[in-house]
């Protein structure tokens, strides 16, 4: 992009460890898609892949050892998040605030060109946090409706059989809304926005140009620089500086 | 035929008798037709052979009769050219009866002349007892024997007859396989009767649908007192034509073990082939009071599921209402009766609780579990809808204005 000297600096955005953290994401979240939509619907014939063995439980084997890796990502990620400092800065990072509100407001209005200057965001914008906390949430209701029916016969000797009917209708709708989420939301904004077509690469490289943190993490970048960090030539770790100004906004955190 | 007259002439001559014989005897009979030569004209100008080989007719079922005991319309020798048919009925009274009433009986009246006489099943001088292996009528000679009618393609299409292959389809069965190893497998006379082969629209049919249960029971002891207490059988009872009797779920000519993957009674076969073709049946629903949705229950559960993907080893209908003793669930001696679901699942599921028997299995419509599903899903489509079109609608508009600004850059930088 720009020849210019300053504005070939780098922003760490993600760690090695966070990389790789989100790739077993990828890996485990579509294995559980693809399997479990192929539990669901078994005569489809995208599911051909599954019938190689002759045996039904391949697919019910596959979405286990996925639901395993999932489960398993998502416990590291919680301990994560609350025993390194790293991890503890991305937490106060992902908190909603109530500037995420007036953010979506403005950008929505800046789209409609209602107004003629975008939102500037900081480390994550809304819709960042918005992806975030929809992981979570459907984490928490298919890993809970999904283990009542891994373990059916445990499950039934406390609960009634119509409840695990009712985790499996919460189990496949949830796999529907999570799934449509990823393809239009996530997709969109790390493929599909016209700004970051073909891909947002800071998932593979770990780090963010100048330009695009001009594009989407303005008010971040100023904070950056009134901070006087310029160490040239390195990587700069927006994370690390935030933790100071963190106090400033607490008044605004939300509960989430 | 000239040499056979010619020597009984100076046979006659020679006693000095009458040229008029009574009584005649086999031997004599066999002065011309155990002649390999022997032959006649018929009337359609074909020609057969009058040869009696002695040696068939001694095997046969009718070695001590004489040829006159059949042949009773031969009076003197030489005898007639034409001779009248053997009335078989003159001895084999109840048998002949029995043909007449029959639908082969039926055509012979109307002198169809594919209509099959005693001879085109038994033989004429080379009858054998059915337990001997040689016989046309043994149980292993039975379905070639009827087949020279029934897999007869012209036959079939002449009389119009609805059943197209019933030897072939019989043959692939297990009935059909067995009754060439051993000899108490079905073979078509078990089913169908020998004589009074009737259509099974005929009350006094063997497979009338009320006598199937009988006519199967005759070798199926046991399930026939198992189906008698059914809840299917107790409803034919009572006048529910559409009831099932045993071919209604096993087939006919086609049966399988239930063994077989191909059989409708293979544990993954029975939910779509044998139970919903009535149970999730619109009409015989409005009919019976039957709930076609308890069907989609099923189909959607884990076991539905799993069965559709192939798992024989999942529950089916059968796997918990039970198979020839289906009774409702209020009655104690059902699998399904609240008292015995815990058993009933535990034929599965390890250690069961009480707790197994809990709320309603297949909940449907009104039903409290069904609504709170119902509401559930609901919710949920709500959900869906609002945050998906949510998600589009915005981005939607983050397209279109991002495209826009691209679209002004570059035109600025060109």
């Amino acid at each position: 992009m720009a020849m210019d000297k300053t504005h070939s600096r780098l922003y760490l955005r993600w760690t090695v460890g966070e990389r790789i953290q989100h790739w077993l994401l990828v890996v485990s979240f579509f294995m559980l898609v693809i399997t479990g939509f192929a539990l669901k619907y078994p005569e489809s014939w995208w599911t051909w892949p599954f019938t190689i063995t002759g045996s039904f439980d391949l697919r019910g084997l596959l979405h286990r050892i996925a639901a395993t890796v999932y489960i398993a990502l998502a416990v590291y990620h919680v301990a994560y998040l609350l025993l390194t400092p790293r991890g503890r800065k991305q937490w106060q990072a992902l908190k909603w605030r109530l500037q995420d509100f007036r953010d979506l407001k403005h950008q929505i209005l800046y789209n409609l060109g209602k107004l003629s200057r975008p939102p500037r965001y900081g480390h994550y914008t809304y819709w960042e946090k918005m992806e975030y906390w929809a992981l979570v949430w459907g984490t928490v209701i298919m890993v809970m409706t999904g283990l009542l029916l891994w373990f059916e016969n445990l499950s039934l000797r406390f609960l009634p059989l119509w409840v695990l009917d009712v985790a499996t209708v919460i189990h496949y709708y949830e796999a529907i809304l999570a799934t449509a989420a990823i393809f239009v939301w996530h997709f969109y904004f790390v493929i599909f926005d016209p700004l970051v077509y073909p891909l947002n690469p800071s998932m593979i490289s770990g780090t963010l140009t100048e330009d695009a943190m001009q594009e989407e993490h303005a008010q971040e970048l100023e904070m950056l620089s009134q901070s006087g960090i310029n160490p040239a030539g390195d990587i700069i770790d927006p994370l690390s500086v935030a933790a100071d100004s963190e106090s400033d906004e607490k008044s605004e955190t939300l509960a989430v | 035929m000239r040499r056979c007259v010619l020597s009984l002439w100076i046979l006659m001559w020679i006693l000095g008798s009458a040229p008029q014989l009574q009584a005649q005897t086999r031997e004599e009979c066999q002065e011309c037709h155990a002649d390999p030569e022997l032959t006649t004209e018929t009337e359609s100008g074909e020609e057969i052979s009058l040869f009696v080989p002695d040696s068939v007719f001694d095997a046969s079922v009718h070695a001590d009769l004489e040829c006159i005991d059949c042949h009773a319309d031969i009076v003197e020798l030489p005898h007639e050219d034409t001779l009248k048919a053997v009335d078989c009925g003159s001895c084999h009274e109840d048998e002949a009866e029995a043909v007449a009433k029959s639908v082969h009986g039926m055509e012979l009246r109307a002198r169809s002349p594919d209509a099959p006489a005693c001879a085109d099943c038994h033989g004429t001088h080379d009858i054998l007892p059915m337990d001997n292996p040689a016989s046309r009528i043994s149980k292993a000679n039975q379905p070639e024997t009827c087949g020279r009618c029934h897999s007869d393609p012209d036959i079939i299409a002449r009389n119009q007859i609805p059943m197209v292959a019933p030897v072939a389809i019989y043959e692939g069965s297990i009935h059909g396989r067995l009754t060439q190893e051993r000899e108490d497998a079905a073979t078509c006379s078990d089913c169908h009767r020998g004589h009074l082969i009737l259509t099974p629209l005929n009350p006094a049919s063997s497979i009338f649908k009320l006598e199937i249960p009988n006519t199967c029971g005759k070798c199926h002891e046991a399930i026939y007192e198992e189906y008698r207490i059914s809840v299917h059988a107790r409803a034919l009872q009572q006048g529910a034509k559409d009831a099932p009797v045993c071919t209604d779920c096993h087939g006919e000519h086609d049966i399988l073990r239930p063994e077989n993957p191909e059989s409708p009674t293979s544990g993954f076969r029975v939910p779509v082939e044998v139970c919903s073709p009535c149970h999730a049946s619109e009409r015989l629903a409005k009919k019976y009071g039957l709930t076609p949705a308890r069907v989609t229950t099923y189909e959607n559960s884990y076991h539905g599921l799993a069965l559709r993907g192939g798992k024989a080893t999942v529950a089916n209908c059968g796997s918990c209402h039970g198979v020839h003793a289906i009774l409702p669930s209020s009655d104690p001696r059902s699998p399904i009766h609240r008292d015995n679901l815990v058993e009933t699942c535990g034929k599965c599921h390890p250690n069961p609780t009480e707790n197994f028997a809990r709320g309603r299995i297949h909940p449907v419509g009104e039903e409290a579990e069904a609504r709170v599903i119902q509401m559930v899903r609901w919710i949920y489509v709500v959900l869906i809808a609002v945050v998906i079109g949510f998600m589009v609608l915005h981005n939607f508009i983050d397209f279109i204005a991002k495209a826009k600004r691209l679209r002004l850059a570059q035109h600025g930088h060109g």
